[in-house]
């Protein structure tokens, strides 16, 4: 066994979405996941987060079962953020990006927690947000928070026991901008050993940030490696059923539609 | 930097100077109560000590009362708060979906039975009443948390509630065809909501009443988690389906015995919790007990209005707390976009 893994899945099968899937990660990994609408990416990060009564095969966690962690442990190891959803209740932003610390059981009482939530709430660019209700946020602006509770959860500096993060689409609704600063702040915990798995649809932003992308199709694996390995033309053309082509600038791939659009 | 600590202590603040000020009013409303009625009470006469006449009216018949009103009152708050968060909606209230008249039409069920069937139980009846209600109530919760489960919108959910309601009225029509005059004026007062006849419950009641609120409030924390999503509250370590279940005996212990001290009081769980996360804060820490005390107050309040608002005859409480409370509901219905 690699002594480096820290995600292990063996013959897993899931209902009528996820197909005798085999993978592991390694510690520090920054893994894209990446798939047309459908393929599987959620049911297998919600798997990924301990949703695993239903499924066949196995799914071992830093060499555990994951089956047998108690929910309580498993929440110090691993953060999941599920795809957004308006909250049908509201609190101020600052006290539901301290939901995050419950797991840890700690409170804003404690310093370090406060810078940690701090720096995110600046790095993501919603302090100026705290003291609303998250009732009262653009979807842009309740991605950024969701994103800064999960993030508070398995944050090196306040949880030593943190390995995963999880993360469904957490580019959606997101400028440009902030797109760029979560996958530097995702990398960074990466480098941190936190190991990221999140599922994107840009295909750029796979080859640019990630240290390693897995494509599903189908509830199948069709591939995981390196993204210039794994996103060929022929593979996006299989997959996706898209004609595109490979540019080079200045060192960096970019994969655009081969095909014009009808009205040019 | 945001001194985010400041900020959660002034917020902790707010809440204990409302928790400490909803005492208060409560315990002012009861003392108002408890000197209000007919029967004229003043406070030299407390003073200079009370005819026979007039401690009767005080010990058993106002005191009861207004013990049955603060139950009641608070238990239906507490249900309708954490009912939403089990429905994960803003709307749910164990009145208006059908939980408290299936609960009520248990409870009716079993007077029925005892009556005709069982009348060598009569002398059960106390027991045997509130068990029914939350048996009744038990059902009807985990059959809207069954349905809910698939994310069900806000409007089956009412119109099921609405459907179970109906179902429930009209099982009864049946009973009262087949029921003397005595059960007859029982039922109807099932079916309205009164607190005149919950005294006997009262010892009954107060032990499940608070193991259930002492319950909530030791998990306070994890229903708060809950009710900011269900797969947030897993992925923090929440066991979601043991909660679930849990939630729902409390909302069934919490409906089922307030029906069987009052019959049916409706809106008391919408109201109440909506005004406070409105004006306060939806932290369960602070909303439960909240709820709890302005239910207690609210009922008590509308008690007065039902006993004193003609001096002829009593209006069932129960129709108070509608005609406040189902506009207030209109106006929630109306205001709110994603329904």
């Amino acid at each position: 066994m690699n002594p480096s893994e820290i995600i292990k899945l063996t013959a897993i099968n899931y209902q009528q979405r996820l197909h005798d899937i085999n993978i592991s990660v390694d510690t520090g990994s920054c893994l894209f996941l990446l798939g047309p609408n459908g393929s599987g990416k959620s049911t297998l990060l919600s798997l990924l987060a301990g949703h695993s009564q239903a499924c066949q095969g196995e799914y071992r966690l830093a060499a555990r079962r994951v089956a047998d962690y108690p929910i309580a442990e498993l929440a110090l190891q691993r953060a999941w953020l599920p795809q957004a959803s308006p909250p049908p209740f509201a609190i101020p932003v600052y006290q539901f990006i301290a939901l995050g610390l419950h797991p840890l059981g700690i409170s804003l009482e404690d310093d370090q927690a406060c810078l940690v939530i701090n720096q995110l709430l600046t790095r993501l660019d919603i302090a100026k947000l705290v003291t609303r209700n998250c009732d009262q946020l653009s979807g842009g602006e309740w991605q950024r928070v969701l994103i800064a509770r999960t993030l508070v959860q398995v944050s090196p500096r306040l949880n030593q026991q943190s390995v995963l993060c999880l993360l469904d689409e957490p580019l959606t609704g997101l400028d440009l901008k902030h797109q760029i600063e979560v996958l530097q702040i995702l990398k960074e915990f990466s480098q941190q050993g936190i190991t990221v798995i999140a599922s994107i649809h840009d295909l750029n932003l796979a080859l640019n940030h990630a240290s390693e992308v897995l494509l599903l199709n189908s509830g199948r694996v069709v591939g995981q490696g390196e993204a210039n390995q794994i996103l060929t033309v022929d593979t996006i053309k299989q997959v996706y059923d898209v004609d595109t082509e490979l540019l080079a600038v200045n060192g960096r791939h970019f994969i655009v539609s081969a095909a014009l659009p009808a009205s040019v | 930097m945001i001194d985010l600590l400041k900020l959660q202590r002034a917020s902790t603040q707010k809440s204990r100077t409302t928790l400490l000020f909803l005492s208060i009013f409560l315990v002012a409303v009861s003392l108002v109560s408890l000197a209000s009625g007919n029967f004229n009470i003043s406070v030299d006469d407390l003073v200079n000590g009370l005819s026979p006449l007039q401690q009767q009216v005080l010990f058993e018949l106002r005191l009861p009362r207004i013990v049955t009103a603060i139950l009641v009152g608070a238990a239906l708050a507490v249900a309708g708060c954490i009912l939403q968060v089990l429905l994960a909606n803003s709307l749910a209230e164990p009145g208006v979906i059908g939980i408290s008249s299936f609960a009520s039409l248990f409870a009716v069920l079993s007077i029925v039975l005892l009556d005709t069937l069982l009348p060598q139980w009569a002398g059960l009846q106390q027991y045997i009443l509130p068990l029914s209600a939350f048996v009744g109530a038990s059902l009807v919760t985990y059959l809207l948390y069954q349905v809910t489960k698939n994310n069900l919108p806000t409007t089956k959910i009412l119109l099921l509630g609405v459907a179970i309601g109906i179902f429930s009225g009209a099982i009864m029509t049946w009973l009262l065809y087949f029921s003397d005059d005595s059960s007859m004026r029982q039922m109807l007062y099932w079916m309205m909501g009164n607190l005149a006849y919950g005294a006997d419950f009262i010892y009954i009641a107060v032990i499940p009443l608070a193991l259930s609120f002492l319950w909530i409030m030791r998990r306070v924390d994890a229903l708060n988690l809950l009710q900011f999503g269900e797969q947030g509250a897993f992925q923090s370590g929440i066991d979601v389906p043991k909660l679930r279940i849990q939630l729902i005996l409390c909302v069934a212990v919490l409906t089922g015995i307030s029906v069987s001290m009052a019959g049916v009081i409706s809106f008391i769980g919408l109201v109440i919790p909506h005004i406070l996360r409105i004006l306060v804060t939806s932290q369960l820490r602070f909303l439960v007990p909240a709820s709890a005390l302005l239910g207690a107050s609210f009922l008590l309040l509308a008690d007065l209005i039902a006993r004193s608002a003609f001096a002829t005859a009593e209006l069932p409480v129960g129709a108070i707390t509608a005609s406040l409370g189902a506009p207030f509901f209109i106006y929630l219905l109306l205001r709110k976009q994603d329904i």
